[in-house]
């Protein structure tokens, strides 16, 4: 079943091109890295951690209900009734408090999908720079493009064939919809994204 | 307040994956209440994996910053064996994405990237910013060796951890040892204990050798 859940997933690999980056803060170390490309694959292969949507943390502890969670961060969460219950409700076991927050995983008729609020630590500039800096040559994967939620809000839509979601900040909480594209849509996405950040 | 324990868990093992298929073993390093750390190193021995795959990526072995504890938010640095020709190559290379989904991939090019090297490879925030060097030692006596800097990631800080991952039939029996997080003033600290939490390699799994040091053998386990 992880095999075939996983061949959902493959798409084409491109040939990398490096180009080094030097910036602040590296002490003595060497700085003249140097420029290579290597022909890596000629074969579709994905690259980063295989997508899964049960478990939102990797440092997940569930709790029984989002005012188990809440009790643990410094915002209000949020879950609009439209969405349904969720499977699993986690918060992370490794955060101070200042940095805790909550996850939430479906798998209803929208699809099977994840739901992340956490205290923002970027800015909206940064959050829309994330879609101008994807550049395929530089192994970026799928389509990173900045949409507008209902609301207003400019919002960082990723989709690619390992997730489809969104991505947006309000009042100093970041939030991240994000699901299996066999099951979420971008539209669907959207739609679960203007019904948090109605109420958030 | 009723509060459980929720390890990812894989489901029941399956037939030998292609070699487009990807798995891994990811176990994350514990800081001692810390919060959130700001860096990660592993040692990984560069070994030379067989498999049956004749072109792509065979294996990656990584130190993997998990941003924020999302676990499909990743910064990594490490080592690849790549299908060359009739024989097998090794680089290394730094990788970082969300949602699953990869922002920027950078393999480089390293003479000293060979099978039996002891090799360390670091991921390290830039204090007050999102952005993140990923770094490489080779242990020959130069010293560490920049792969690249990420910028404008928007994170700051992550659950540090190891990945082993292969494609296709690929061995992935490795060692992950030393493993060390950097705190807020940029201290070096070891590992108070390591945990699986993800695991969906068919045919292997990771076993805690001492409370810095895991490490990737035949098995069926799953976290």
């Amino acid at each position: 079943m992880k095999n075939l859940k996983n061949l959902k997933r493959q798409f084409a690999f491109a040939t990398a091109v490096v180009l080094v980056a030097v910036g602040a803060g590296f002490g003595a170390r060497e700085l003249a890295t140097t420029t290579a490309a290597t022909a890596a694959a000629d074969i579709p292969q994905t690259r980063g951690p295989n997508a899964e949507f049960d478990h939102p943390f990797a440092d997940g502890t569930a709790v029984a209900d989002l005012n188990a969670a809440a009790a643990r961060l410094s915002f209000k969460p949020v879950l609009p009734a439209s969405v349904g219950t969720p499977l699993q409700i986690q918060v992370h076991a490794d955060a101070t408090p200042a940095q805790q927050g909550v996850g939430l995983s479906f798998n209803s008729k929208l699809g099977h999908f994840i739901v992340t609020e956490n205290p923002a630590t970027m800015s909206q500039d940064e959050l829309e720079g994330l879609a101008t800096s994807c550049d395929p040559m530089h192994g970026c994967e799928g389509s990173w493009t900045v949409v507008t939620l209902a609301d207003g809000t400019r919002a960082l839509a990723i989709d690619s064939s390992k997730s489809v979601g969104v991505m947006w900040l309000h009042n100093g909480v970041q939030y991240d919809v994000y699901g299996d594209p066999t099951t979420f849509s971008p539209t669907v996405a959207e739609t679960v994204a203007n019904a948090f950040a109605a109420i958030s | 307040m009723a509060i459980v324990v929720g390890l990812m868990s894989a489901p029941a093992r399956a037939t030998t994956p292609s070699c487009s298929t990807e798995q891994g073993v990811f176990w994350k390093l514990f800081a001692g209440g810390y919060g959130f750390v700001y860096g990660d190193r592993n040692e990984i021995p560069i070994t030379d994996h067989s498999t049956s795959c004749t072109s792509g990526t065979d294996v990656s072995q990584t130190a993997h910053m998990v941003l924020n504890g999302v676990y499909g938010n990743w910064v990594e640095s490490g080592w690849q064996q790549y299908n060359c020709g009739i024989t097998h190559c090794f680089q290394w290379f730094g990788e970082w994405g969300l949602n699953f989904t990869t922002h920027s991939y950078d393999p480089k090019a390293k003479a000293c990237a060979n099978p039996g090297t002891l090799t360390r490879y670091e991921v390290i925030n830039v204090p007050g910013t999102n952005n993140w060097n990923v770094w490489g030692d080779c242990e020959d006596g130069a010293g560490w060796s920049l792969i690249v800097q990420y910028t404008g990631t928007g994170y700051q800080w992550g659950t540090a951890a190891g990945e082993g991952s292969r494609y296709g039939d690929a061995t992935l029996l490795q060692n992950h040892q030393n493993l060390q997080w950097q705190d807020a003033t940029t201290a070096w600290n070891y590992a108070t204990d390591v945990a699986c939490f993800h695991d969906d390699a068919d045919g292997w799994m990771g076993q805690k050798d001492s409370p810095s040091h895991f490490e990737i053998v035949a098995g069926s386990a799953s976290c």
